[in-house]
């Protein structure tokens, strides 16, 4: 298991986060997705690929698949349990900080923007 | 000419004695002697049982009736119609108060002392009869008569014309105190009243019911025909049951009302039910249970309230509070999603901003351009998030837990280890109580914008930027004080704005005046004090109460 996996509808959030991630030097391997439907059926093949992401950034309001119902579909697939899940949002909505209690895949949340600082603090965490 | 009785009477007993005589003194015995003799003892025997048969004769003299009755409940008088004199019995003084000897010889006086609502009755009756002279006719009346202690006191009174025994015509009265009676009458017509007019439904039920059923109705007053159309023979020959709506018979509270009263207990119940017109009212009973002396269940007295009105007020209170709580809910995510659209945004810039950093920027102009446009996105986003603050402080459940104040203090050099000169800075602690009771994230918040402020607002006059950090008892709980050797607050010009949003007291610095508006907020949302003691040029304070545990 290699790389992160990043899912964001913003492109400028998953440019940001690429440069950062290359910045941080914690891998080169960068995947992205737009969407959380798009991440499920890219997750499928790299997992086809047997290139699974160590990590997974995610977002949580996004168009046609949100990050909660991302989590739902694969959160109860053998084949991702070891994928760690870092919840990286703009959200304030305190409902939102308790719901991610219910996900074990969910790890850290991160309120944006991604810093190297906050990169290098989950890594350590692994 | 008619001779006056007693008269009569004297005279019979004269020619008896002379009869009487006259037959002893004869040798021989002259029936018609014997004759008279007995015509007149007949005579006599029929005057004299007459006299003792005849009302009018009890008084023979008024005086010794008079005397004969003082002892009685029974005030008697007679008023001599041709003397002009009044007669009382003794016991006047102990009924009414008044000495035999204070009554004034005139009629007018017993007038006087009748209540103006009975006196223009009781003097016309006495008049009439003393103008008719009618034997053997009574005026029988209660009146309030004035006592000598000028309190009122009610009567029976009765008074007749009677005949004394030389013929003469009296007016003879009689006075029985029925106060007490009467006073109960009073107080037992009131209470009629109460029950016969009030604007609640009473209602009077037996002692014992039916398996199931409510008690049978015994009286009902008239607001229950007005309240729910039934009459009380209607609700006598069906039932209280007669009231309600079917539906309402099989619920919780109907039930245990009926069973409440099986126990003989108190019970009030508000209910649906229908008036006799098929209109749905709303009706609240109170029925209480009545026992005798040997607490024995009497029956049950019900007051029914028609509370129609207030229940359609209900219903329209509570659709609005759920409409206003569905505003807010909508309001509160409605910030919430402008909150994240403003931030997502704000945080690319952020990370934009970072990420020029890395590259060397040679064109001065340029590089002026950018710095300005990182130092507008910085301020941008302080005041985006001390907004989205204010947000969370509505909306947060707060949890409470022990916070020890050194690593609050710990914390905040951290965070705020930019701003901090470890050369001119120095922090001070004397803490007495280790921990406060408080939410942790307003706990850090409330400090660092004191402590930042501290930082913020030093006097470079002085050496040394110094903080100093106390704590203690207090009677609430922990007051802990936040001081610094700083420019300070002018109090008298800015006291009363202190803590307002958006207020700002030196211009020269930055900020944007919501920190403080924060720190109060947060301190009084969890029921704990903040005040303010600050000289310019000499410091600031900042006192803050935290509440222990209840």
């Amino acid at each position: 298991m290699e790389g992160i996996f990043c899912i964001d509808d913003d492109m400028v959030t998953l440019m940001i986060c690429k440069r950062i991630i290359e910045k941080s030097g914690v891998t080169s391997t960068i995947h992205s997705a737009s969407n959380g439907l798009e991440g499920v059926e890219k997750l499928e093949d790299l997992l086809q690929k047997n290139h699974l992401p160590q990590l997974i950034l995610l977002d949580l309001n996004m168009p046609v698949m949100n990050g909660w119902d991302f989590l739902n579909t694969i959160q109860n697939d053998e084949s991702y349990q070891k994928i760690h899940v870092v919840i990286l949002s703009s959200t304030v909505d305190p409902a939102d900080f308790e719901k991610t209690k219910n996900y074990a895949m969910v790890k850290g949340f991160i309120s944006k923007p991604l810093t190297v600082e906050n990169l290098l603090d989950i890594y350590k965490s692994f | 000419m008619k001779l006056p009785q007693h008269s009569i009477s004297i005279l019979l007993v004269v020619l008896l004695v002379i009869s009487t005589f006259y037959l002893h003194n004869q040798s021989e015995v002259n029936h018609l002697f014997f004759l008279i003799h007995y015509f007149l003892m007949g005579t006599f025997i029929f005057i004299f049982f007459k006299r003792k048969n005849n009302p009018i004769n009890v008084i023979s003299s008024p005086t010794t009736s008079l005397k004969a009755t003082s002892n009685s409940l029974e005030v008697l008088w007679i008023w001599d119609l041709n003397q002009k004199k009044f007669h009382w019995s003794k016991n006047i003084s102990s009924q009414l108060g008044y000495d035999t000897n204070e009554v004034e010889n005139e009629l007018k006086w017993l007038f006087d002392k009748i209540h103006p609502q009975d006196h223009m009755r009781f003097s016309l009756e006495v008049y009439h009869l003393v103008n008719e002279k009618q034997k053997d006719v009574n005026y029988s009346d209660i009146v309030q008569i004035k006592t000598k202690q000028n309190e009122f006191k009610y009567f029976q009174s009765i008074v007749e014309v009677q005949e004394n025994e030389v013929g003469e015509i009296q007016l003879v009265g009689s006075l029985v105190d029925v106060s007490k009676f009467k006073n109960e009458e009073i107080r037992l017509q009131l209470l009629e009243s109460v029950i016969l007019n009030s604007k609640e439904a009473i209602l009077i039920l037996e002692g014992n019911q039916e398996q199931g059923k409510f008690p049978k109705v015994l009286f009902t007053n008239q607001s229950f025909e007005k309240i729910t159309g039934y009459s009380e023979k209607e609700i006598q020959n069906n039932g209280l049951e007669k009231v309600f709506i079917e539906q309402i018979k099989f619920s919780e509270s109907y039930q245990s009302c009926i069973e409440k009263l099986m126990f003989h207990q108190d019970c009030i119940v508000e209910l649906p039910a229908k008036s006799k017109e098929d209109v749905h009212i709303w009706l609240q009973f109170s029925f209480v249970p009545i026992f005798d002396k040997n607490e024995e269940i009497t029956h049950f007295i019900s007051i029914i309230r028609d509370i129609t009105l207030e229940k359609e007020r209900e219903v329209e209170r509570e659709k609005l509070i759920s409409e206003l709580q569905k505003s807010l809910e909508d309001l509160k995510q409605f910030s919430y999603i402008t909150s994240h659209n403003f931030r997502a945004p704000l945080s690319n810039l952020l990370a934009l901003n970072e990420l020029i950093k890395d590259y060397d920027i040679e064109d001065a102009s340029l590089l002026e351009l950018i710095n300005g446009y990182q130092k507008s996105t910085f301020l941008l986003n302080e005041t985006i998030e001390d907004l989205i603050q204010t947000i969370v402080i509505r909306d947060a459940e707060v949890s409470y837990e022990w916070i020890k104040i050194e690593d609050l203090v710990n914390d905040c050099k951290q965070l705020l280890k930019n701003q901090i000169d470890a050369q001119t800075t120095q922090f001070e602690l004397d803490l007495k109580c280790t921990e406060i009771w408080f939410h942790k994230s307003y706990a850090e918040n409330i400090f660092i914008n004191l402590i930042n402020n501290a930082i913020k607002y030093q006097n470079h006059k002085q050496e040394v930027c110094k903080i100093t950090i106390t704590s203690e008892e207090s009677s609430k709980g922990v007051l802990v004080k936040i001081m610094d050797n700083g420019i300070g607050i002018d109090m008298e010009l800015n006291q009363h704005k202190l803590f307002g949003l958006y207020q700002r007291f030196h211009p020269n610095t930055e900020g944007k005046g919501i920190g403080l508006y924060l720190v109060k907020n947060q301190m009084k949302s969890l029921g704990g004090e903040i005040s303010v003691e600050s000289e310019v040029n000499q410091g600031t304070t900042f006192n803050l109460n935290f509440k222990n545990p209840e």
